[in-house]
């Protein structure tokens, strides 16, 4: 974890992002989140990616919002993440903030 | 508090499911096209594969992949339901349970022989023709017709723990037809309310195809007796002509906990799954609260003889309150560690079964009372003695279905467990009709053995309770649980040690019954309380039958022989303050306390009895664990420690004093 802008936090992850290690990641998202509402995820390009790291993001997203402050991904959803959420539904009608947040794109599909 | 450990929860839930595939493979032994058992063993071996991988348990995984494979069989109708295919999966079973405790030994050998013996039982089976057989009836109508269906549906909070990918579920949707998958993320909460490893998603899907509800249902095998499944057709269209739009049918809902709740989308995403009604807690924190709970009684006994002792009439009222109230919680925590015997009766079943194709005996068991309900650490205890009198009841009871014909018996043996409560205890009975006991063959055995002098009266009871006598067992008598150290003195033992006695009974050719009486309740007990000497004593009260007073004349007339008469019987005592060396002169009018394990008494010569006592049990350290005399201790409400007395132990002292008298004449 380390700190780009003041207030802003960037948490990076190595491992894989599934069922698990999700607590592991759950925890330091959470550290993370009470440091700075406004934190930057970074995600290792390979990792293997399921459904409970899905939700996890949306988890963190309602709650760094809640507190004023914003949840992002350092960079667009890479092929493993996107084949989650892809599969799963989650970009059929997803919102204008939900394609910026994963794909970092603002037009619908 | 911390998470547990996600594998030993793993290990928890894949026992409770090979208890769920073992209880399914039995029940599919009585009824080989009991379809319904055919998919629930074909799902609990599809989870435990699941979740086997999921958690790194890989070779129970690739193990149980093949035996889910021959049930998909089965299931699909490719190979008929078999005795032998049941059997091999049954062995498998045990395999599996041997990869779950230890997943890194050598299993690779027994693995491929039990793989080897399934495809065996497989090829022997021989396949059927492929019929897919529709329980609903509801097929993919005609050829070639496209319908519209919307599936919505949620999966149990925990189905990702226990293996379920709900990506798959989507997959396998998507196999079916043209979909539009729209995931619903309302009820995912903050960050800070989330367990990651629940799952709080739910889906709408929109899905064209020719196939029909049944198939649709079918992707959700796994899952559906816990999750929220919503099908409707929406419309139907043929692809060539033009689209002919059939009314919607009526929604199908899949709604586990309440019957009486709405099948709506919106009720059934607040529903909350049947699991959530009970909450798993490891034995140990039972343990821990049980042990508080001691403690409060202790604490609160000392502040009754306070309060007894002052004047002051709020303190005593407190104090009453106190009393009250945490009589309650004992009740109420007494409750929370009962649990109901079926636990126990239910893996009979699969022994019944091996030792029937074992012996070639025709085995019939039949079970009743299994709601009753008794202490955890009593169903834990009593398991391997109740197998081994099950083992006795089938290898040396039931005779040969040749045998019982001959003796004018229909040729299925039948083994009866049976439990039910009675007062402060509950009887597990084990009753066979099969040939009865021998009794000369036991009396010659035990003369043999020198347990008996030749030519010594003994009543029946006596006799029989010999067969629980150390030494006993033949080699005639040895069974492959023998190796594990259980005979029928370990049996008597275990009973004991549990503050239990074994009543048993045998007819000639109309078979035996053998009845473990055992106290509701282990951790607090009543007992009264005696002095001996200057030091205070418990004697479980359920033992007690009653009290006399011992003059000073009858205990010097009794000197040298040490029997009291008793109702005309001749009852042998003992006297604590001679056993305990206490040092002290005898009271004037000492007591006796008439104690007992079914048939056979025992008096205990005390100074003094002070009353009835709510004991706390304790056990005693290490240090102590060969005093046999005492089977724990407890605080009194002054602080001081008394001792429990071990009936059982007492009881056989006083017999073996006895026996030791009349030899001497």
């Amino acid at each position: 974890m380390r700190e780009t802008m003041p207030g802003e936090l960037r948490l990076s992850f190595q491992s894989d992002l599934n069922i698990r290690n999700i607590d592991q990641i759950s925890k330091e998202m959470t550290t993370a989140l009470d440091a700075s509402s406004r934190l930057t995820l970074e995600l290792k390009e390979d990792a293997v990616v399921d459904l409970s790291f899905v939700q996890l993001l949306i988890a963190a997203r309602r709650q760094a919002n809640r507190a004023g402050g914003a949840l992002s991904l350092a960079r667009p959803a890479g092929a493993n993440l996107l084949g989650v959420l892809s599969r799963g539904g989650f970009l059929k009608e997803a919102s204008a903030e939900d394609l910026e947040f994963w794909l970092h794109q603002e037009n619908s599909q | 508090m911390s998470n547990p450990d996600p594998i030993s929860v793993f290990r928890t839930e894949a026992a409770e499911l090979l208890e769920q595939i073992e209880s399914g493979l039995l029940d599919l032994t009585r009824n080989l096209a009991d379809r319904d058992q055919v998919d629930a063993v074909f799902r609990g071996l599809h989870t435990l594969k699941g979740s086997g991988a999921m958690f790194g348990f890989d070779a129970l995984a690739a193990f149980t992949h093949h035996c889910e494979t021959a049930f998909d069989r089965v299931r699909k109708g490719e190979v008929p339901a078999t005795h032998e295919l049941v059997s091999a999966v049954l062995s498998a079973q045990d395999h599996m349970r041997a990869l779950l405790e230890t997943p890194n030994g050598d299993h690779d050998a027994v693995s491929a022989a039990l793989l080897e013996n399934l495809q065996r039982a497989v090829d022997g089976a021989g396949a059927s023709p492929a019929a897919a057989i529709d329980a609903t009836g509801a097929s993919a109508g005609a050829e070639g017709m496209l319908r519209e269906w919307r599936i919505s549906f949620c999966l149990p909070t925990n189905a990702m723990v226990n293996g379920t990918n709900p990506l798959a579920l989507l997959d396998e949707l998507r196999a079916l037809g043209e979909c539009r998958i729209v995931a619903d993320t309302s009820a995912v909460p903050p960050l800070e309310a989330l367990d990651p490893r629940e799952i709080h998603l739910a889906w709408t899907v929109t899905l064209k195809t020719a196939h029909g509800r049944s198939e649709i249902e079918d992707v959700f095998i796994f899952v559906m007796d816990e999750m929220t499944l919503e099908i409707t057709e929406t419309g139907a269209e043929t692809p060539r002509a033009s689209a002919t739009v059939v009314p919607a049918a009526k929604p199908v809902s899949i709604v586990p906990a309440d019957p009486g709740q709405s099948a709506g989308t919106a009720d059934a995403k607040q529903a909350k799954p049947a699991s959530a009604e009970n909450v798993r807690v490891p034995a140990e924190r039972l343990d821990e609260m049980m042990d508080r709970v001691g403690e409060l009684v202790i604490a609160q006994s000392r502040l009754t003889q306070l309060a007894g002792a002052d004047a002051d009439l709020g303190l005593r009222s407190v104090s009453e309150e106190i009393e009250r109230l945490s009589g309650e919680l004992r009740d109420t925590m007494m409750v929370l560690r009962m649990m109901p015997v079926a636990s126990l009766f239910s893996r009979f079943r699969r022994l019944v079964h091996d030792l029937s194709r074992e012996t070639g005996k025709e085995i019939e068991l039949i079970t009743e009372g299994e709601s009753t309900e008794v202490d955890k650490t009593v169903i834990d205890r009593l398991a391997d003695p109740l197998v081994h009198l099950v083992r006795n009841s089938i290898d040396h009871g039931l005779e040969t279905p040749d045998d019982r014909v001959a003796a004018g018996k229909p040729p299925k043996g039948r083994v009866v467990l049976s439990a039910h409560q009675t007062g402060g205890e509950v009887i597990i009975t084990i009753k066979d009709d099969g040939r009865g006991i021998n009794r000369e063959r036991v009396r010659a055995k035990a003369e043999a053995s020198g347990l008996v002098q030749p030519g010594v009266a003994l009543t029946d009871q006596e006799l029989l309770q010999l067969i629980f006598q150390p030494g006993f067992s033949t080699a005639q008598q040895v069974t492959n649980l023998s190796g594990r150290g259980v005979g029928m003195d370990v049996v008597k033992k275990t009973v004991e040690a549990l503050r239990g006695t074994i009543d048993i009974t045998s007819r000639p050719g109309e078979g035996s019954e053998v009845a473990l009486r055992i106290p509701l309740t282990l951790a607090i007990i009543d007992g009264l309380l005696v002095r001996v000497g200057r030091g205070r004593y418990v004697i479980p009260l359920s033992a007690v039958e009653e009290c006399l007073e011992l003059s000073i004349e009858e205990d010097l007339r009794s000197r040298g022989r040490s029997f009291i008469s008793l109702r005309d019987s001749l009852v042998p005592f003992l006297r604590l303050r001679e056993l305990f060396r206490t040092g002290t002169q005898p009271d004037p009018y000492q007591k006796v306390v008439v104690i007992s394990t079914g048939t056979e008494r025992v008096g205990l010569v005390v100074d003094q009895i002070i009353g009835d006592h709510q004991t706390v049990i304790k056990s005693m350290s290490k240090l102590h664990h060969d005093v046999v005399t005492f089977s724990g201790a407890t605080i009194l409400g002054d602080g001081s420690v008394a001792l429990i007395l071990d009936v059982a132990h007492l009881v056989a002292a006083g017999q073996q004093q006895e026996a030791q008298l009349r030899a001497a004449g």
